[in-house]
């Protein structure tokens, strides 16, 4: 049995499409942002990507969210002042909307270094 | 220079036999991962690459494809499309490239390498799209890695088989050894006594008539049902079910897809939240996926005859497969490629126009009464939906 050159080349190919493949897979750590609202009694989580709208109930009525296009916000509120949707909408880790009167906490969660990266240069 | 001869349909159901020998075997080898695969059944395919013209390569592929759907009893699932597109672009890769680089600088190791890595990338984009979900990727380095030392294996063994066996040069040279003459041995269906209600062909329809039920139905619950009310099919029609494999199996697909959460907060450990949906989506896609297979192994019998040549040259394959499971006890670990070999040359001189033994079991009335209520009840929780509302 003889291993010629082609041989050679293909298994080559195959090996560095499975380094390859472990490489992106392990190599960084890019775990997708996610939104996760904590209500009076209920928490949600959700990927930033998808398209959600949702009633959360709190004390004084129900809060709607959104998530739509990467971003999050609050579109409606039974509050009196109403900052909460004026706050807009919010995309990178570490950013927050909150809705005290209703007892509703949204935030981004994912990585961080990723978004300091993007910012810094 | 030597004259190849074209392939008589003899040796394409020869072939084929083996190719539903090697997977029966496949599926009793223990596996690491559950949706790893040897890829065994791919060495009749590595071997014919040389000896058959592409139309009868082809033909081999198919009989392949459709006689493992039958053995293992998956050809109403995802399994069978996995299988399917797996084999389809990895048999027309191997045959591809041998016939672009020619013999001088190419063996049967880099053929297999080729074909191993085409069909899991097939593969792992099917995991993908319906088993797993994002977190399929993870799955990607141990698979391309396995795929390459199965792939060097099989080509490896190829390489050595093919150098050795008289049967294989014979082809190759266009010559046939004549060997000792075969009684052929008949097929026996399943003998229980539930099969003897319906036909093969009957039980085909019904398991067909049933599947969009499963398929078309949105409700994770429903699914669950119909999951189950297969599993008793398949167990009443004593098919061999393995308990461990199937759930492993789902609680493999149910964490991949807990990996990516979304819904509701069940409750958190650590970083790792598990979320409503989540959990819905796994388990719908775990008990889709078994579901299926259970009802294909319930609706798919082994004495099932497809029309036209292609179902006479699977009809020919199961009946050499027969022969090489009544005769494996002589085909011996020290011995393997000398074994096989005069194993192929003396199933390879029996004659393939020898009539087949036919079954033409009727189904009664009362097994008809049976698979039309077996169709019925899996399309209930259907029905019980459009009446609620």
């Amino acid at each position: 049995m003889r291993i010629k050159v082609l041989d050679i080349v293909l298994c080559g190919i195959a090996l560095a499409l499975t380094a390859g493949s472990a490489v992106l897979v392990f190599g960084r750590n890019q775990s997708p942002s996610r939104v996760v609202i904590r209500g009076q009694s209920r928490d949600w989580i959700f990927p930033l990507d998808t398209e959600e709208k949702l009633h959360v109930s709190g004390p004084i009525g129900d809060t709607v969210v959104v998530i739509r296009n990467g971003n999050a916000q609050i579109l409606e509120s039974p509050c009196t002042n109403q900052s909460c949707v004026a706050a807009g909408t919010i995309h990178r880790a570490g950013q927050w909307v909150a809705c005290m009167p209703n007892d509703v906490f949204i935030s981004i969660e994912g990585a961080r270094d990723e978004t300091l990266d993007a910012t810094a240069w | 220079m030597t004259k190849r001869l074209m392939p008589q349909h003899g040796d394409i159901a020869l072939l084929g036999a083996f190719c539903l020998f090697l997977s029966t075997i496949e599926y009793l080898i223990p596996k690491p991962l559950p949706f790893f695969r040897i890829g065994l059944a791919n060495l009749p395919l590595l071997l014919a690459v040389d000896l058959f013209p592409f139309k009868s390569f082809l033909l081999l592929m198919l009989i392949k494809i459709l006689g493992q759907a039958l053995v293992s009893g998956t050809l109403f699932s995802y399994i069978f499309l996995f299988s399917l597109s797996g084999t389809l672009v990895s048999t027309l890769t191997m045959y591809g490239i041998r016939r672009m680089a020619g013999k001088r600088f190419l063996s049967f190791i880099g053929i297999g390498v080729a074909g191993a890595t085409v069909s899991n990338i097939i593969q792992l984009v099917y995991a993908q799209l319906f088993l797993f979900g994002e977190s399929a990727r993870y799955i990607a380095p141990p698979f391309l890695g396995a795929g390459l030392i199965t792939g060097f294996s099989l080509g490896a063994f190829c390489e050595y088989f093919s150098s050795l066996s008289k049967w294989y040069n014979s082809r190759l040279h266009g010559e046939i050894i004549p060997g000792k003459e075969q009684e052929s041995s008949p097929l026996v269906p399943d003998s229980s006594r539930i099969h003897t209600f319906f036909s093969s062909r009957d039980l085909c329809i019904a398991g067909l008539l049933a599947m969009p039920a499963l398929l078309f139905n949105p409700d994770t619950m429903s699914r669950i049902y119909q999951f189950f009310l297969f599993t008793i099919y398949a167990l009443l029609l004593h098919k061999k079910i393995n308990a461990v494999m199937t759930i492993i199996v789902m609680l493999t697909i149910i964490l991949f897809n807990l990996f990516i959460p979304f819904g509701t907060i069940l409750f958190s450990i650590g970083s790792f939240r598990l979320s409503s949906g989540a959990l819905r989506t796994g388990i719908g896609r775990a008990v889709t996926l078994e579901g299926l297979i259970m009802l294909s192994k319930a609706s798919i019998r082994s004495d099932l005859r497809l029309p036209g040549t292609m179902g006479a040259l699977i009809g020919e394959s199961f009946r050499l497969f027969a022969l090489i499971t009544e005769r494996k006890g002589r085909i011996r670990a020290k011995t393997i490629v000398s074994d096989i070999d005069s194993l192929m040359i003396d199933l390879g001189s029996i004659n393939p126009g020898k009539t087949l033994p036919t079954y033409k079991i009727r189904s009664t009335r009362t097994g008809t009464i049976i698979l039309i209520t077996a169709v019925l009840l899996a399309w209930l929780p259907v029905g019980v939906r459009i009446f609620s509302y």
